[in-house]
């Protein structure tokens, strides 16, 4: 019978005197082990204990420190893709403002001119535009100014620029 | 080994301890980043603005300058998410000089702002006109 079978059915006193009996000869310099099952009851009897079962699953702790360790890419990529989009956003609006003012000063439509340019612009930030406007104060002439925002997913960035007075 | 009692909590900690630190690492440089492209894109803008609008036969007013620079600032609504902490503008040349310093407000929609980012721009006019 092991200690860790005995430590169940005997009561303290039995069993040091059981472990002593299995241990105390071949093992001459830790007579007093208990098992994991005994430490309670052991408690009152103010020794040293060692805990003798390496019992568990393998499977087990795979799974929690897969948990542990994998958990934070989850978040770790939604913050990647939010400040990519932003960083996409800043870039298309600024040249797609500066798009749309030379379109102006050349005397055409700046909406054509910043289309135009927004099909390149997303093109070479593989990302998809998902709203744009484009808006003057206090109205589309010379000497007013131009503002464009760009809104890519939850992203947003807003950029203006003067018009150039004739 | 003497001993191999112990516990994994201290190892389980420190890993977390990395990995939070590598979350928030990362973000802050690509903030820092989205904030200076926000500030050094105004930066750009309100030197054109206030260039485009001082310049006499290619050489910009420096007192004006400063004036439109502002004005630019005031009303510009790129601007509006930036807390200007300094403004400087002056004229060496024929070139127009802006140096803003300031902070992104609420990065990334969290209520949250960047610490005070510097940019500077310059705006040079190269085709003067016969009447200006």
């Amino acid at each position: 019978m092991t200690p860790c079978q005995s430590s169940r059915t005997t009561k303290s006193r039995d069993l040091v005197q059981r472990d002593w009996s299995v241990f105390g000869s071949g093992v001459k310099s830790r007579p007093w082990v208990f098992c994991r099952d005994s430490i309670a009851s052991m408690s009152r009897l103010r020794q040293p204990v060692n805990i003798c079962s390496d019992r568990g699953s393998s499977p087990l702790e795979v799974v929690a420190w897969s948990v542990v360790l994998l958990a934070p890419i989850t978040p770790m990529l939604g913050i990647y893709q939010q400040l990519s989009d932003q960083l996409a956003a800043e870039s298309i609006a600024r040249h797609g403002l500066r798009a749309a003012v030379f379109g102006f000063q050349s005397g055409g439509d700046p909406k054509q001119a910043l289309d135009a340019a927004l099909l390149t612009l997303s093109q070479s930030w593989n990302k998809e535009v998902s709203s744009v406007n484009l808006q003057c104060t206090p109205n589309c002439t010379a000497g007013s100014m131009m503002h464009l925002e760009v809104r890519i997913n939850r992203a947003t960035a807003i950029q203006s620029a003067g018009l150039q007075e004739q | 080994m003497k001993s191999d009692s112990g516990t994994i909590a201290p190892l389980i900690a420190i890993y977390l301890a990395v990995i939070l630190l590598v979350v928030l690492g990362t973000s802050a440089v690509g903030v820092a980043l989205v904030a200076k492209n926000r500030i050094q894109g105004v930066a750009d803008s309100a030197v054109l603005f206030g260039h485009d609008r001082t310049v006499i036969r290619g050489v910009p007013e420096e007192g004006a300058l400063g004036e439109q620079v502002e004005k630019f600032l005031e009303s510009a609504q790129s601007a509006k998410r930036i807390q200007i902490v300094t403004a400087r503008s002056w004229v060496q040349g024929e070139k127009s000089n802006l140096e803003i310093c300031a902070r992104f407000l609420n990065l990334l929609g969290v209520g949250i702002k960047s610490g005070v980012i510097c940019a500077s721009s310059s705006a040079q006019s190269f085709i003067v006109d016969e009447g200006k």
